[in-house]
């Protein structure tokens, strides 16, 4: 029972980062309505470039993480620039784009393979400091996760209800050709979406090397994590993004109680593909409620 | 001269000359109809002057600006609107949210607004509400406003743009078809609304692509009689639909 307790807080401190990853690959698929596999390259991006200042040239964390921030936002907003607006403008079709985003994680995750080794790297170093709550252990860590985390979720929430900007980049996924008739200025638009995007890989990508450390090769699971939890939860409703990686979190926590933590990528896409069978507009969708009703 | 006025466009698509040294203005305080056969290049016209095309020549003014080649949504922001021929709503939204989105100001539109200046964003919201309500109620939606814009019927949703075009209040308002799809009385209020406000603000114009004649009878001051890419006619609307070509051309008597 005390090892369910501690696999739940853990799922609290997952939820908190799959939320984020959820709400990074959400933005550009809701908005831009393509799957955008290069969400993987600058989650990955983010993360090394703290490694590289801190390890090679000793920069302090303080100031490499917002470095490394600053670094995946930069890169979302290039790849960007440089490869899906040019196609975009050519007309191209979503699924082009798609494979567009899979060269680019390819060439990016290879390169940085090249550059520091497709071992693991690890920036912390010894024990975390941790707290015992009752029976519990919570590091200093996965506190910081949860508040990172959650902080994330609910400040997203407060400037999408009532923000013009982000009412617009919602509506853009709708219609764009109608956004910019409004007078809303599209690529400005597009630029934002992309910075946000990589605001939230990179937070969530930076706290979780800080924990566990990184390989070159996490990104695909952390952009399926979060694809998997934006379409369990209802790709048009933000809240459902959030109880989607909550609902993968919580799971996984019993999928490694029940049998082994080697099941949880299992767990991921049995959720997927159950949801896609029974609730294809995703299990917390609204619009499927009102028709309830 | 004050006005939108376009001078000499001209346009090929697909080595099609679809647009050939047209020349019109459109007045202030006036309706002016746009009609003529299907593929006449009326709604080229439209896309010429909002910036979705660029025009091979010719140029597109407004207020003796040089508005050519400017982003649709620059051509926005200087006042100019539209409404789109097939009707079109943002889906997922709530019909309130839909007209909401539209008449935000564009001040609030930094992403880090909301944290530095959240009274004033919520004050801004209120009246944004407010007047999307006002909107909401004129063409008679308003009981509708937390419904999925989705669940609306075809009518209805053109209502719901029309209701969104107005509460942006452009100055100049390019409409397509705007009654097509409306019942009889929907469409006599769309008409009513759009006559009473030339007639109340001389600063608006209004530009219409019809094909509905009684509409464009009653309400339209000047009309271009459009074919094949080209203004055939220009003058008051009953000597143009009376010209003896036009009957035998466009209407079919």
């Amino acid at each position: 029972m005390t090892l369910l307790l501690q696999l739940l807080v853990n799922a609290v401190c997952n939820a908190a980062i799959y939320a984020l990853l959820a709400i990074g690959f959400g933005l550009i698929y809701r908005s831009l309505r393509f799957f955008n596999i290069g969400f993987g390259a600058v989650y990955v991006i983010a993360s090394y470039v703290v490694i590289a200042l801190s390890e090679t040239f000793g920069i302090p964390l303080f100031a490499s993480i917002p470095l490394g921030i600053f670094a995946g936002i930069l890169s979302s907003i290039l790849i960007d620039r440089l490869v899906f607006s040019p196609l975009e403008g050519y007309g191209a079709p979503t699924g082009v784009l798609l494979v567009a985003s899979l060269g680019v994680y390819i060439a990016i995750v290879n390169l940085i393979a090249l550059i520091f080794g497709n071992e693991i790297k690890i920036i912390t170093k010894g024990m975390e400091p941790s707290f015992t709550i009752g029976p519990i252990i919570v590091t200093r860590i996965q506190i910081a996760q949860i508040l990172i985390g959650w902080t994330g979720a609910i400040l997203f929430w407060l400037s999408i209800r009532k923000n013009t900007l982000v009412k617009a980049i919602w509506a853009m996924g709708i219609a764009p050709e109608l956004v910019i008739a409004l007078g809303l200025p599209y690529k400005r638009m597009r630029a934002i979406v992309f910075s946000l995007s990589a605001l939230f890989a990179a937070a969530a990508s930076i706290i979780t090397t800080l924990d566990v450390g990184i390989d070159p090769h996490v990104g695909m699971g952390a952009l399926l994590t979060g694809a998997v939890a934006v379409i369990v939860g209802g790709v048009n409703f933000y809240w459902g993004w959030v109880s989607g990686a909550s609902l993968i979190a919580l799971l996984q926590a019993i999928g490694v109680w029940l049998f082994s933590a080697k099941w949880n990528e299992l767990i991921t896409f049995g959720i997927l593909i159950i949801t896609l069978i029974f609730r294809p507009d995703g299990i917390f969708s609204p619009k499927r409620r009102a028709e309830e009703r | 001269m004050v006005g939108l006025k376009i001078k000499n466009l001209s346009k090929t698509l697909l080595g099609m000359e679809i647009i050939r040294k047209v020349t019109a203005t459109f007045l202030p305080g006036r309706i002016t109809a746009l009609v003529g056969p299907n593929g006449a290049g009326k709604t080229t016209i439209f896309n010429l002057i909002c910036g979705y095309l660029t025009p091979d020549n010719g140029a597109v003014f407004y207020d003796d600006e040089d508005i050519t080649g400017l982003q649709p949504y620059q051509v926005a922001r200087k006042g100019i609107g539209r409404l789109f021929q097939d009707v079109r709503i943002f889906e997922g939204m709530t019909v309130l949210e839909n007209v909401v989105t539209a008449c935000m100001p564009y001040a609030s539109e930094s992403p880090l607004f909301p944290f530095m200046r959240p009274l004033r964003l919520s004050r801004l919201y209120k009246h944004a509400r407010e007047r999307s309500c006002y909107w909401l109620e004129f063409v008679g939606l308003y009981a509708k406003k937390d419904y999925p814009a989705s669940e609306l019927s075809f009518g209805q949703q053109k209502l719901l743009a029309i209701a969104r075009l107005l509460s942006k209040g452009f100055r100049v308002m390019l409409l397509d078809e705007p009654a097509s799809g409306l019942s009889p009385i929907a469409t006599k209020k769309v008409m009513a609304t759009l006559e009473r406000i030339v007639s109340e603000d001389r600063d608006k114009t209004i530009v219409v692509v019809e094909h509905n004649m009684k509409v464009v009878t009653e309400m339209a001051d000047w009309v271009y009689f459009m074919n094949e890419g080209q203004v055939a006619f220009f003058g008051r609307t009953d000597h143009v639909l009376g010209a003896r070509e036009v009957r035998e051309m466009y209407l079919g008597f």
